[in-house]
């Protein structure tokens, strides 16, 4: 049998036909690695409003350089805003930060100034301004005003806190001593804790001007006060008295403070007599409760340390004290009256920091063993106000420090205060306890008989020899000038009379003559000495 | 008894000596004046004369040395010397100006209009060798202020010894000051 071996082919090998194919899927995927690499990124902006943006219209724009545009304007999800998808060029990619920040440019015209104006015939565009933080950030939230400060600014922002909205607004100029250093960037009132949070950007270098110890002020407008030495006119900058301003400081006295960081808060004080008038920023509570009366204690009066005034009444604290009253079931021992007082370390020459809360908190403590306890005193006995005086008295009964609520409390004693007024009061009854009535009887009757005497005087001067006395008296006066000018150095009288006073004169010398000469002589009356007779004057031989 | 009375009015009437009768002399000028002849002068007046305290006393003042005075005892003048001093300028100065100066108050006080004439006697003595001294200041006061100030001072020997001498020499000096306080009151005149 003869075996049949099939032939086994091969086949065709590759056929250079699919050679186009992959050449094109190759050219394809290169098209595609190509547009992929070169392709920039897409970001979204959220903003309020979709004013000034236009899809495929609206341009961001990086130092005046197109950088991408508006491809799609949407709603949000809970309607309140709208984002903006905007795809950029390549190159933008490493401006797109954590902090790049967005806005709208357009044309805004505002009190201090007007700007985009060449929006008005080239459109609304979104300025980028790159931020300096990690890089990566697809989603932003754009700003609703252009930025007071740019991205990467060197220097120090903060945030100040009023209790009252001022002229102070986002724009105005912050200034130490007069000179411009920065600016107010934004303003918000916040309702929750019903202050206005201002934030302020200081330039670099002058953010090391700002230490914990310094005071910023509003310098809008013009002060004007008036005391005893006049009136005073304070201003701050020309523009800070048009559009309002903030000034900082450290007040005088107060020693410099630590570097503070970035988002530090601080207090704006609505003038820098506000600040004299509290010029320390730390300080802590206590409460002194008293058994006696507190009239004439208000809130604001001084609270001293031998004499020193230390601090504040803050508040009296009647309800609190009624509560603990009912809570503690002590009716019918007396409401003792709690009093909040707010004491500054900075007033007894400690540095103005919350550290110095802590030393005087222990000074206190320590106080307090030793004698340390407060007592009411009178302030000034013609309005009746009082204040708070802490002093030692080493013969107090032992006390410590206790606590009120959240408070620390120091003990008090009775002042001299309470038994003045209960000597004044039976002092009072004495007063109204007098004769008052018999006093005025006797009055009226003395006032009658005044009155009897001034009538009898007044007969007396409407006599008639009484009314001539006043004649008399000028002619008795007219004789005696006439007298006196017959004593003139003319007259006949003074003549004589200085006559007689030569003569007199020459007596006098020659009764010295004679004394001198018994004086020398005593027996010269009895024995006359015999006479020395004259030098004769001799005639010069000539 | 009567012997011891004896011997003491003996003994009194030894020991007292016999009294110098004294000389007086008058300080007057020798002008022959009528009170009719004179008219008076309406631009100035005589306000004071002053003399010297040293020779406001009776006796004629002798320097017997150098600083050494000594009023005469015997040799007196008949008036008080400063009578006879003004007396004497009044009237020759009235002789040398042609017009009488009338006294002013001695207060010196003068008008706006009159000129006062200030007169002090300085030194007016002779000395013992033969000579009279005087030195006297006058000035003149217009309206409370001093318009001339001047001095005199000159010596002048004696004809003769003794006293009478003398007071003609002291009269001749004191008609010498009176015309020179004339003449300045032509050169001072308003």
């Amino acid at each position: 049998m003869k075996t049949e071996h099939a032939d086994i082919s091969q086949g065709r090998k590759f056929s250079g036909i699919w050679l186009i194919p992959l050449l094109a899927l190759v050219l394809g995927v290169y098209m595609v690695a190509q547009k992929w690499m070169n392709e920039g990124p897409e970001i979204e902006i959220a903003f309020m409003t979709a004013d000034g943006l236009e899809q495929g219209e609206t341009k961001v724009k990086y130092r005046n350089v197109d950088m991408g545009v508006v491809e799609e304007v949407r709603l949000n999800d809970a309607f309140d805003g709208v984002i903006a998808r905007v795809k950029l060029d390549r190159q933008a990619l490493p401006l797109l930060r954590e902090d790049t920040r967005f806005w709208v440019v357009t044309a805004r015209v505002g009190v201090d100034s007007i700007s985009g104006l060449d929006t008005l015939l080239s459109g609304a565009y979104i300025q980028l301004a790159p931020g300096t933080g990690e890089i990566g950030t697809r989603y932003f939230t754009g700003l609703e005003h252009p930025p007071q400060t740019p991205a990467g600014a060197p220097g120090l922002r903060l945030q100040l806190t009023s209790d009252r909205a001022s002229s102070v607004s986002a724009g105005d100029t912050v200034l130490y001593k007069g000179y411009n250093v920065g600016r107010v960037e934004n303003m918000l009132f916040n309702p929750s804790d019903r202050l206005v949070h201002y934030e302020i950007f200081i330039d670099a270098p002058y953010h090391k001007l700002v230490n914990s110890s310094v005071r910023f002020w509003d310098v809008s407008g013009v002060s004007l006060s008036a005391d005893a030495g006049g009136f005073k006119v304070e201003t701050g900058s020309v523009d800070t008295v048009f559009f309002g301003g903030v000034a900082f400081g450290v007040p005088e006295g107060v020693e410099e403070g630590d570097e503070v960081e970035q988002q530090t808060e601080f207090r704006l004080y609505t003038s820098y007599d506000d600040i004299l008038e509290n010029p320390f920023q730390y300080g802590t509570y206590y409460v002194v409760s008293f058994d006696q009366s507190v009239k004439g204690l208000r809130p604001g009066a001084p609270v001293e340390f031998r004499g020193i005034q230390i601090g504040k009444v803050e508040r009296i604290m009647l309800k609190e004290g009624l509560e603990k009253t009912r809570t503690l079931g002590e009716q019918g021992k007396g409401l003792s009256i709690p009093v909040l007082l707010y004491v500054e370390p900075g007033r007894l020459e400690l540095p103005d920091k919350e550290s110095s809360i802590d030393a005087l908190r222990e000074t206190v403590r320590v106080g307090v063993n030793n004698g340390l306890r407060a007592t009411m005193a009178s302030g000034n006995l013609l309005t009746g106000a009082t204040y708070i005086s802490f002093d030692f008295f080493p013969d107090a009964r032992e006390d410590t420090e206790s606590t009120f609520m959240e408070y620390t409390t120091i003990p008090t004693i009775d002042s001299g205060l309470a038994q003045l007024d209960q000597k004044v009061n039976a002092l009072l009854d004495n007063i109204n306890a007098l004769p008052l009535a018999d006093t005025v009887t006797s009055a009226n009757t003395a006032l009658a008989s005044l009155n009897q005497n001034l009538a009898s005087l007044q007969s007396i001067l409407d006599n008639q020899s009484t009314q001539q006395l006043p004649a008399q008296l000028d002619q008795t006066l007219q004789e005696l000038k006439d007298v006196v000018s017959n004593l003139s150095p003319n007259s006949q009288a003074y003549q004589s009379l200085n006559s007689s006073l030569l003569s007199l004169n020459r007596t006098m010398g020659n009764l010295e003559t004679l004394t001198r000469t018994l004086s020398g002589q005593p027996n010269a009356v009895l024995l006359p000495s015999t006479p020395v007779p004259d030098p004769i004057p001799e005639v010069r031989k000539k | 008894m009567k012997v011891a009375h004896l011997l003491l009015v003996m003994l009194l009437a030894g020991c007292a000596s016999q009294a110098i009768e004294p000389s007086y002399y008058l300080l007057r000028s020798k002008q022959d004046l009528s009170s009719s002849a004179l008219s008076t002068s309406t631009d100035f007046s005589l306000g004071t004369v002053e003399i010297a305290p040293y020779l406001d006393q009776p006796g004629l003042v002798m320097e017997t040395a150098d600083g050494q005075m000594r009023p005469a005892s015997q040799n007196l003048w008949a008036e008080p010397m400063f009578d006879g001093v003004r007396n004497f300028l009044a009237t020759e100065i009235a002789r040398a100006h042609g017009q009488e100066l009338l006294p002013t108050k001695l207060t010196a006080k003068s008008t706006s209009n009159t000129t006062v004439v200030n007169i002090r006697i300085d030194q007016l003595h002779g000395t013992i060798d033969g000579s009279a001294r005087l030195v006297a200041y006058w000035w003149l006061v217009r309206a409370d202020e001093v318009v001339a100030l001047n001095r005199f001072a000159e010596s002048r020997n004696l004809q003769t010894s003794g006293y009478s001498a003398l007071v003609d020499a002291e009269k001749i000096l004191m008609a010498e000051l009176a015309t020179k306080i004339a003449a300045s009151l032509v050169t001072t005149a308003p």
